[in-house]
């Protein structure tokens, strides 16, 4: 009996013990987790107090002023200790965020989450992630200083890693159970890719191409059209391009001949991603000095992709935003010049057809000899099951990303070109732009600078003003890319890059300001090929027509320009629909006529407490939806028209055969769809209101910030008060939008601006996880204490740190 | 009582001894040697660890949260699920805590009358 209690006993506490230290199911280990010695409890603070501590590596002492919003302001003595001392602190306030996105990039989510993530990891693997981040490493290592800066860096956070206990890692590691591994320069490479997949991964070829097989290319041109009507494209229209000689643009060899119809691609990136700059020169500026702004728009997610630092040495002195991972400032200013960036959404992915010489698919048809596949075989660790394995087929192009094994179409084999996977040395760019003083220095910084393609904008206290799209950008024969193309035909390779100096930009021009919105770069006349699927028709119009309002501009005016809430896509298409609508003869009534009075009424302002917005928002997406149709129920990839070519269809051509539902037998034209549409979203709105809920906007489109971990409740903020949408130039959307805002004025006095959706600490347990937030969210900002120097404007600093060096 | 007072000091100090090795499951070890050396009747065996251990968690997180406006209790107390509420997240800290001591306790008195 004695024994038996014992060996139930034992049972029973070997059980608690498995529960308490492994977890079950999707339960956190509940003893380690809750424990209030070793878990969360342990996480239950905000940073309140610096610290002296010793940070091994360093030359000579790293001083640090942390301000109010937990900004550091790090004064370092030289390069290398600066580097280091930065990766140190940003892993100790965001280090849980830094290795997550490294695991993103690299495809291997699943080692930390479970099955559930590996066909995520088995499309970044055969995007090739690493081995672009690999490509970038290499390069970059063959700079000597670079070198010892990005080592630098990773040693800092891996000083930071070394000294934790269990106890004292982020909350996620205990909830996921997992530990952090040490960093390498690579996963700063990652980081990178993790960026230009997000802002140069996007494309349309494998789907225009699905297109013109189902409906011609007539129909395509119609709906696609490689320039829109009235932009207003990044350089502006008056700049000629006769100051380039020797133009050579390459001649088409003609399309590939055949391929079969594709039935999925990899999830693009978010269309939107994309972001807002401008300066004004200092005639055009109320204060006489140069001003400079800069909103990236990315999803919007906690902690925040971006952490604020100020980074000096003797030598110099930069504030902005840094990108947790990567070294310098990615976004800022110092007191000489300000840049910021936005994406030059340029079709920088092609895929090329593959042939094999025979089954084995060990090699394929390269003109008139065949080239070797190499296969890497990539293992994917998952959390709770075996290692899944995917051989990768590389051709010289990159990758073949679709084949028997992945998506496209089953059958036939599809490498991907990209621009990605080019050595490059990209980090360099920001770091030499840290250091710029002057226009020639910024020039030299970016001149290099490969992907993901920006415009960099910048202004300089020179009082010169520009703005270069910048990138590594092959120089294409007309359409090349925009489909797929052949890969046994040398000709379809990218014959070259256009030269650097013929890249478009503009400096100091005539009317004083200069801007980008993701828009097209030039216009017809620019003597290259351009194309992308994705340009943004709304905001550049809208922030240009703001710049030729008055003669000049102020700090308040930049503020309530990244905060318009001009919706000029409604604007341009809610008279057309409600001509439709009433031409159409069919009565509206009951709450159906009250929302279209208050549509008549609306000011096209996507503010905050419209009504007038929530109701077009519930007919637009409805309309879109239903014209479309054709493609939602398309069984082959394709890519839907944007919004600026279904007004213009709209418009147009009413009786376009899009307009015809798939799933009814009668006949219909636009005025029909609208009518439908106008009908499903007074339901949809009735059917809101019946709940109890507002119709006001920010309450109807209900944005939020979203954990990284898929917006996990407890650790994202829901039902922000913001107005704003997508193609308007505040750019929040539901989970995306302004993922930082930056003002800067370059007077005799550096002054400057930020918010982001975020707060410094990556501790959810902390103050300042989200004590930006708010501010952001109402359109304001805090002031960015651009320190002289370790003591300066001491009663604005909340505490300070030092890192010694290890005597 | 003296054995249960001797008996409920001993877990603690062990608790708070091996607790410094910021292992969570030390209150397990601390309840079992304490039962194998000072011999509890009954439900004792059980509640004593139970009730000792269950405070000294939920006082300590109630004051590591305390110090910081229970800011991440509340968000943890979200995901557990428990409505939000930092006090039941402390109650059941408590409850936890307590449960895996009582576990140990039981195997330390077993293995006693094994002796």
């Amino acid at each position: 009996m004695k024994t038996v209690k014992f060996i139930a006993s034992v049972l029973l506490c070997a059980a608690l013990f498995y529960i308490g230290h492994f977890g079950l199911g999707s339960l956190p280990p509940l003893g380690k987790f809750i424990s209030p010695t070793s878990g969360f409890w342990q996480n239950e603070r905000s940073e309140t107090s610096g610290e002296i501590t010793v940070l091994s590596g360093l030359s000579q002492p790293v001083r640090i002023q942390y301000d109010e919003q937990l900004i550091p302001h790090l004064f370092a003595e030289n390069d290398l200790d600066l580097y280091r001392a930065q990766g140190y602190i940003t892993a100790k306030h965001r280090l849980w965020q830094m290795e997550f996105q490294t695991y993103a990039a690299a495809g291997r989510v699943s080692e930390i989450v479970g099955p559930a993530a590996i066909e995520y990891d088995r499309g970044q693997r055969r995007k090739g992630m690493v081995f672009g981040a690999e490509n970038a490493l290499d390069e970059m290592l063959k700079d000597p200083i670079l070198a010892a800066r990005i080592e630098a860096y990773s040693e800092g956070v891996n000083a930071y890693i070394d000294q934790l206990e269990p106890k004292d890692y982020p909350v996620e590691y205990k909830l996921l159970n997992y530990t952090p591994e040490p960093w390498q320069p690579l996963k700063s490479g990652l980081l990178l890719m993790y960026m230009t997949d997000m802002l140069a991964g996007g494309d349309a070829d494998l789907e225009n191409s699905n297109f013109v097989s189902l409906f011609g290319k007539e129909t395509f041109e119609l709906l696609f059209p490689e320039f829109l009507t009235d932009q207003d494209p990044v350089i502006e229209r008056e700049r000629n391009w006769s100051d380039f000689e020797n133009i050579e643009v390459p001649e088409s060899p003609g399309q590939l001949s055949a391929m079969a119809l594709v039935n999925e691609t990899l999830e693009q990136p978010d269309p939107d991603n994309g972001s807002n700059n401008w300066a004004v020169s200092a005639e055009k500026s109320a204060s006489g000095n140069p001003m400079l702004a800069n909103d990236p728009h990315l999803g919007l997610n906690l902690p925040s992709i971006w952490y604020v630092m100020q980074l000096a040495t003797p030598d110099h002195n930069v504030m902005g935003a840094t990108l947790p991972g990567a070294l310098g400032v990615i976004i800022g200013f110092n007191d000489h010049i300000a840049w910021g960036v936005t994406n030059a959404t340029r079709d920088v992915k092609d895929w090329y057809k593959i042939s094999f010489t025979d089954e084995s698919k060990t090699s394929y048809v390269y003109g008139q000899e065949s080239k070797p596949i190499n296969e890497v075989i990539e293992a994917i660790k998952v959390k709770g099951a075996d290692t899944v394995y995917d051989t990768v087929r590389y051709t010289h192009y990159g990758p073949i990303t679709y084949d028997e094994r992945f998506k496209g179409n089953g059958r036939e084999h599809f490498a991907m070109k990209w621009i990605g996977h080019e050595p490059n040395s990209n980090q360099n760019t920001f770091l030499n732009l840290n250091r710029a003083r002057n226009y020639d220095d910024y020039l030299t910084a970016i001149s290099t600078y490969t992907a993901p393609a920006q415009n960099f904008v910048f202004a300089s206290k020179e009082n010169d003003i520009a703005l270069w799209i910048q990138g590594k950008i092959a120089n294409k024969w007309e359409q090349q890319g925009k489909f797929v193309l052949d890969g046994s035909n040398p000709e379809h390779e990218w014959q070259a890059y256009i030269p650097q100096a013929h890249n478009a930009h503009t400096k100091n021009p005539e009317r004083g300001f200069v801007s980008s919105a993701n828009q097209h770069p030039t216009d017809e006349a620019y003597p290259y090929y351009v194309y992308d699927a994705n340009y943004e028709a709304y905001r550049n119009r809208v922030i240009n027509d703001f710049f030729r309002s008055k003669d000049r501009f102020s700090i308040d005016d930049f503020k309530a320009l990244q905060s318009n809430n001009y919706n000029l896509k409604a604007a341009e298409g809610l008279p057309v629909m409600i001509s439709l609508l009433e031409g159409s003869g069919q009565s509206v009534v009951g709450s159906a006529e009250g929302y279209l009075n208050t549509l008549k009424g609306w000011d096209f302002l996507n503010d905050e407490n419209s009504l007038g917005a929530s109701i077009w928002e519930a007919w637009w997406t409805n309309l879109y939806d239903l014209s479309w149709d054709e493609f939602e129920q398309s069984e082959v990839a394709l890519h839907w028209p944007d919004a600026y070519q279904t007004v213009w269809l709209l418009k147009h051509h009413p009786e376009h055969e899009f307009f015809d539902r798939l799933d009814s037998a009668e006949k219909e034209d636009a005025a029909a769809v609208v009518q439908l549409a106008f009908e499903q979203a007074v339901k949809a709105l009735d059917a809101h209101v019946k709940e109890g809920k507002s119709l006001e906007w920010a309450s109807y489109k209900a944005t939020y910030v979203g954990h990284l971990l898929q917006a996990l409740p407890a650790f994202s903020r829901f039902d922000l008060p913001v107005g704003g949408n997508g193609n308007i130039v505040n750019a929040m959307k539901k989970n995306h939008g302004p993922s930082w805002r930056m003002i800067v004025e370059l007077g005799s006095e550096t002054k400057a601006l930020g918010a982001y959706p975020g707060g410094q600490s990556g501790n959810p347990g902390s103050k300042h996880y989200d004590d930006i937030l708010d501010t952001w969210a109402a359109g304001e900002y805090y002031p960015l204490l651009y320190l002289k120097s370790v003591d300066d404007q001491p009663s604005m600093m909340s505490f300070s740190s030092t890192l010694n060096p290890k005597s | 009582m003296k054995r249960i007072l001797i008996h409920s000091f001993l877990t603690l100090t062990l608790a708070v001894a091996l607790g410094l090795l910021n292992q969570w499951y030390t209150v397990i070890i601390a309840a079992a040697v304490s039962s194998y050396v000072v011999r509890l009747k009954g439900v004792w065996v059980f509640l004593a660890p139970f009730i000792v251990i269950g405070l000294d968690w939920a006082i300590e997180a109630y004051f590591i949260g305390a110090a910081n406006d229970f800011i991440l209790a509340k968000k943890i107390a979200v995901l557990l699920p428990l409505g939000g509420s930092a006090t039941a997240l402390i109650a059941v800290t408590g409850l936890l805590g307590g449960l895996f001591a009582a576990s140990g306790s039981l195997v330390g008195r077993s293995l006693r009358a094994l002796r």
